[in-house]
């Protein structure tokens, strides 16, 4: 992956190589004079376990549900169009290598678990990283499961204090694993493969930018598609917020870039309940 | 004079097939059985009605409407059934009697482990399985049957919405759909609580329930498929409009 500064330089280029061919395409007027789009008020999503908050497109893009290549989220389809979509999902993988959620139920009902019923929940509590994307995470894995052994311990001997303050601590050991966007972002990054079948496709080098006030990386790239004989442009930005992975997508015709841009500028992330 | 009586006539024989039409359009109020809830509301006009006892349908292309007993909620609710089921026992038939505890679903009000144990045990002789159905001791279940209204009755009462949230599980999955919105409301003088959830990845398919606590259960007026939007006036006016009896 090339570093951050050839990748500005690069985006910008790429940013400038797509307004050349917007304006030589006689795209949206909107886009020159700095026109809006009418978006629809923000709504909050829950995917994961981070909301995140975003104004939908405004009417005349259907809804669709975005479920598949290990994505969970909303699609935007343009109606009567040339297939064009908006495409806003969450990487559901790395959330579920999160144990928040069972930590904070087990803590939750643990008066209520019968002893057959709290192994079950430990067990689902216990981190397992296989593949660690990071040195951090083994280590802090590790040492968050040690304490699990330890409310094991103390589960057995009715010392439900004791539980209580070594699921305390695996909750604090976990949250102190971090993740970094470039280290999960080339695994799911956009390449030119994904769309080699409908059409000749070219893709621009990363560039780097700011979403929901998180930095984030996007991939232009154009699709001359041999099926309909248009030229697709496209965008597809990562943003990692909480350990979470967000995707943002477009495709479809220049002059519907804008809105994707206006579409990301409404981007928040509301505090999440599960911080770890 | 007769040019005037002709006019009167005529405006008389208008206000009569006026007052005639407007006689005609109103609905009829529409007196239900809804499980343990006896209710009256106007019944939406030009949908198809299916009588499923426990649930009532109301069907208008792919537009649903249904109300719904969700059964006892509070501890009132729960009382109330045991003690109707003791009833059934002392008509004769602990099987009935026992299919009546079966169905309520009284687990979460119990906020710790041990005290549900306890009320377990009661409950457990009370359906008269401690020596087995055939062999059962009337007087120990009779006796059962008292323990478990103690136990009930030092149970805390718990506020609507936890109630409502609770019931919505009952008809949906929690896994595929998510709360939108929520609010208090009063329906006919009771205490009632609304929800809309849609789905949970891409805010469709919204649908709105409204929980109505009555006699310690719930009755629960619902949408389901079609878009709210359509089904909108139909569903007001049934809330609007219902009387329990």
């Amino acid at each position: 992956m090339p570093d951050k500064g050839t990748r500005s330089l690069c985006g910008r280029a790429a940013i400038a190589a797509i307004a050349l061919a917007m304006s030589a395409c006689g795209g949206s007027d909107s886009s020159g004079d700095g026109a809006t789009f009418d978006l629809l008020p923000p709504e909050q999503f829950v995917w994961g376990s981070q909301p995140i908050s975003v104004s939908p497109p405004p009417e005349g893009w259907r809804r669709d549900k975005a479920q598949q290549g290990g994505l969970e989220g909303v699609r935007f389809i343009k109606s009567r169009s040339v297939g064009e979509e908006i495409r806003i999902a969450e990487h559901y993988a790395l959330d579920r290598r999160s144990r928040c959620t069972q930590l904070m139920e087990l803590m939750a009902d643990l008066e209520n678990l019968s002893d057959q019923e709290f192994a079950v929940r430990l067990q689902r509590a216990r981190f397992y990283v296989p593949e660690p994307i990071n040195a951090g995470e083994k280590r802090w894995a590790d040492y968050a499961n040690e304490s699990l052994d330890r409310a094991r311990d103390a589960h057995r001997n009715d010392n439900l204090g004791g539980v209580r303050a070594a699921i305390t601590d695996a909750f604090e050991q976990g949250g102190r694993i971090q993740y970094s966007l470039d280290e999960v972002v080339d695994r799911v990054m956009f390449h030119e493969s994904q769309y080699d079948s409908f059409g000749q496709v070219v893709a621009h080098l990363p560039q780097d930018g700011m979403i929901g006030g998180e930095p984030s990386v996007s991939v232009d790239y154009t699709l001359d598609s041999t099926e309909r004989d248009i030229k697709y442009y496209g965008r597809q930005a990562y943003v990692l917020k909480n350990n979470r992975l967000f995707v943002f997508t477009f495709h479809g015709l220049p002059e519907n870039l804008p809105l994707f841009d206006q579409i990301l500028e409404t981007v928040t992330f509301p505090p999440s309940q599960c911080v770890l | 004079m007769r040019a005037l009586n002709i006019t009167t006539a005529l405006v008389a024989i208008s206000l009569g097939v006026l007052i005639a039409g407007c006689a005609e359009e109103a609905p009829e109020p529409l007196s239900l059985q809804v499980g343990a809830h006896q209710v009256v509301f106007d019944a939406p006009q030009s949908w198809q009605h299916f009588d499923r006892g426990a649930e009532q349908f109301f069907k208008r292309d792919s537009d649903q409407i249904f109300l719904n007993d969700a059964g006892p909620v509070t501890v009132e609710g729960f009382q109330q059934e045991v003690e109707r089921a003791r009833e059934v026992f002392r008509g004769g038939s602990l099987e009935q009697a026992n299919d009546i505890l079966n169905a309520i679903n009284w687990r979460s009000a119990f906020s710790s482990k041990d005290r549900w144990d306890a009320f377990y045990a009661s409950l457990s002789q009370a359906r008269g399985l401690a020596l087995g159905r055939d062999h059962h001791d009337p007087f120990a279940v009779e006796s059962a049957y008292k323990e478990v209204l103690v136990q009930l009755a030092t149970l805390p009462d718990r506020d609507i919405e936890t109630l409502a949230t609770e019931a919505l599980a009952e008809f949906e999955p929690a896994d595929r759909r998510t709360v939108r919105a929520q609010n208090p409301m009063i329906v006919d003088g009771r205490q009632a609580w609304l929800i809309e959830s849609w789905d949970r990845l891409n805010h469709i398919g919204l649908m709105r329930y409204i929980f109505v606590l009555d006699n310690g259960r719930f009755l629960v007026i619902r949408t389901g498929l079609g878009q709210l939007s359509n089904m909108e006036p139909d569903f007001d006016a049934i809330t609007t409009s219902l009387r329990f009896r």
